[in-house]
């Protein structure tokens, strides 16, 4: 009897031992990768200082590292225009989708917004390409933002979908059997009850549409001769000026990429634990 | 009763949070656009009071236009540096976007962009197809060096190849370093090459320089390397034997170099010059071991005596080939052209004046502001192309 304890002991520390060894090594690619990211990045944002983000971006001669202002700005606006487009279509469609659950509308709906998801994002690009771009004549951040609001609108409605999900229906009943519609109900329960879940969903997708590199490549343009051209004229983005500018045989170059992805990790840093302390916060 | 009051209340707080939140937002935002607009102000005035040449009275016609170019990666730099210096001295915007030869023209010829930046000119048959509608100017040379690693080697020798040995090499039938071929055009090299497999590096994505590079081969080694080898992306023999690589763009092939012992690949010469690597002379029609240099690639365009086309709206086609492996015993063999192609007609009259004085400056200011690694034109090139500025005109494109 004491034998098959000592061998369950056994069994239970040797599997421990060998999760929390798989655990580690699933987190050392992470680590390192901040790593290097930290120190390269750190340097360059140390040396540029604040101009690294009210500058223009370097040329293959220029002495100083510049900034990345058009690409820091361009992306603000893409993913901030994408959101205020996806995020209100996301949010009715999980509010109709959750509402009326029996409905083959909604179980369309469902399943063709989720499989907005597995669609790889270059694909994206080339159909608002063909569609918009070609028939504007021009690339644009407008565009740009159109790209990215189809690559976020699958993960705001997923997020969107947990919030109405998370109301509780004695809640819902109870709106109900005051005779509120269910419009009126959305508008002064559902949205209180999940209001930081609806939140952290505009967060997160927020943050997806900022790190996209693929929507944005035949969309956006570039645009590094001057801060802001138009919404309707090319602009940049950081994720395009790291990809770019990191192929490049310059040291320069090189040096922008490093700092500009240091830039949005820590951009995506703040935003994601805000997203996370908010969920954090959410008693009922 | 009392509890119904209460949840509209509570709601009342909720949705003032959610107007607070979103004038806030709007507020950041205006505020941060408000800031870079006055930056993006500041930068012209700056620069109008300190150049004598644009009166700040008269506001050029190009003033609110924005070029925008987009194509071949190897152009990307020395683009991104003519745009700079035009936009400081004479507040003409220009935009490149480094998405490759291919691409490029696709946005070019659906008009989604005023220029395309290509580093082969159009086939005949494409040609053929935009005859009399579309200018094409060589604005830059750039040559493609050979760069290998072999730790062996001290870095004062270099290896010299010939355009027989590199495409043996890279068909795979010359295997070792110390193959008996190789030490035939390098005696004083014998000893020092190791009896080591050459890993031969090659691009993995579409790229025009591969197209001049295979160009090359079947040129210089018609016997060996057949025409059917040569394009934008081609099978290389050498995979099937397993010691082929490819890399993505000049980037990758570098990388895959230099971290490959006993490897060789061909990139643009400004990543072999950058990044430090060292290049193989390469024998030349004259049988002469060349290393890529501004003197050796400026005889090899000077020697090559071309008949070149006389007008931009002239059929490039075959200048590609023409300008491979030329005569001169001090011609470096792997030089070419890179192209920017323009419409003859815009319907915007601001982008023609914007256009013309793009050309017109590039091949002017623009010849002594080149970036290392890229050489200017010959002036009889530039003549050519200044063509394009008075045959540029205001129409449908």
């Amino acid at each position: 009897m004491f034998r098959s304890y000592f061998i369950r002991k056994l069994k239970n520390y040797l599997m421990l031992s060998l999760a929390i060894f798989v655990s580690v090594l699933a987190v050392i690619p992470l680590f390192s990768m901040l790593y290097m990211v930290i120190v390269e990045g750190g340097k360059v944002l140390l040396d540029a200082g604040l101009s690294f983000i009210t500058e223009l971006p370097p040329t293959p001669l220029s002495s100083s590292i510049g900034g990345v202002a058009p690409a820091l700005l361009g992306s603000v606006l893409a993913s901030t225009l994408a959101i205020a487009i996806s995020g209100p279509i996301a949010f009715l469609v999980a509010f109709f989708v959750t509402e009326f659950k029996n409905s083959s509308f909604s179980k369309i709906s469902e399943v063709v917004v989720r499989s907005f998801s597995g669609i790889p994002s270059i694909i994206v690009s080339m159909f608002v390409y063909s569609t918009v771009v070609m028939r504007m004549g021009t690339q644009s951040l407008f565009a740009g933002s159109l790209s990215l609001a189809i690559v976020a609108l699958p993960y705001a409605y997923v997020y969107f979908t947990s919030a109405m999900k998370s109301i509780p229906e004695s809640l819902r009943e109870a709106a109900m059997s005051l005779g509120m519609s269910r419009f009126k109900a959305l508008r002064y329960v559902y949205v209180g009850v999940s209001k930081k879940y609806i939140l952290t969903g505009i967060l997160m997708s927020y943050i997806k549409a900022f790190g996209e590199t693929a929507p944005l490549l035949f969309t956006m343009g570039f645009l590094m001769n001057s801060v802001f051209a138009g919404f309707l004229q090319p602009s940049n983005a950081l994720p395009i000026l790291v990809f770019i500018y990191a192929l490049s045989p310059y040291e320069v170059f090189h040096k922008v990429a490093w700092g500009a992805t240091l830039l949005l990790i820590i951009i995506y840093l703040v935003l994601f634990s805000l997203a996370r302390s908010l969920l954090k916060g959410v008693k009922l | 009763m009392h509890d119904m009051y209460n949840m509209y209340g509570k709601n009342w707080r909720v949705s003032k949070a959610f107007v607070l939140l979103i004038l806030a937002l709007i507020i950041t935002t205006s505020s941060v656009l408000i800031y870079f607009q006055a930056l993006n102000l500041m930068q012209p005035t700056e620069t109008y009071t300190t150049t004598p040449t644009v009166t700040p009275t008269i506001t050029p016609p190009w003033s609110d236009v924005t070029l925008s170019g987009a194509g071949a990666s190897f152009l990307a730099p020395q683009m991104i540096e003519w745009s700079r210096i035009l936009a400081e001295s004479k507040g003409l915007k220009v935009e490149y976007q480094s998405v490759g030869s291919g691409a490029g023209r696709d946005m070019f010829f659906n008009k989604v962009v005023h220029f395309a930046g290509s580093d082969p000119p159009l086939t005949k048959e494409q040609y053929m197809r935009y005859v009399g509608k579309v200018m094409q100017l060589p604005i830059v040379v750039g040559s493609i060096a050979i760069i290998y690693n072999v730790p062996e080697l001290p870095s004062d020798r270099s290896i010299c190849l010939s355009s027989d040995l590199i495409a043996l090499i890279y068909k795979g039938e010359v295997t070792y370093w110390d193959d008996q071929r190789i030490l035939d055009l390098n005696p004083g090299l014998s000893g020092i090459l190791p009896h080591r497999e050459i890993v031969a590096v090659h691009r993995s994505d579409s790229s025009g320089t591969t197209a001049v590079f295979t160009t090359y081969l079947n040129k210089a080694s018609p016997g060996i390397w057949t025409s059917n080898l040569v394009g934008f992306t081609i099978d290389w023999p050498v995979d099937a034997t397993g010691r082929g690589i490819g890399g993505k763009g000049n980037e990758g092939v570098t990388q895959a170099v230099k971290t490959t012992p006993y490897s060789l690949g061909y990139v643009e010469l400004s990543y072999a010059i950058t990044q430090g690597l060292p290049t193989a002379a390469i024998r030349n029609s004259e049988g002469m071991c060349v290393k890529p240099t501004n003197q050796t690639i400026l005889n090899a365009v000077r020697n090559s005596a071309l008949l070149l086309p006389q007008s931009p709206l002239d059929d490039w086609s075959d200048v590609l080939a023409r300008m491979l492996n030329p005569p001169g015993k001090d011609s470096y063999p792997i030089v070419s052209f890179s192209y920017i192609f323009i419409y003859r007609a815009y319907p915007d009259k601001n982008v023609v004046e914007a256009l013309r004085e793009f050309i017109k400056w590039i091949n002017t200011e623009g010849q002594e502001r080149m970036v290392p690694g890229y050489l200017p034109i010959p002036k009889e090139v530039r003549e050519i192309n200044l063509k394009a500025v008075d045959l540029l005109e205001v129409g449908e494109s």
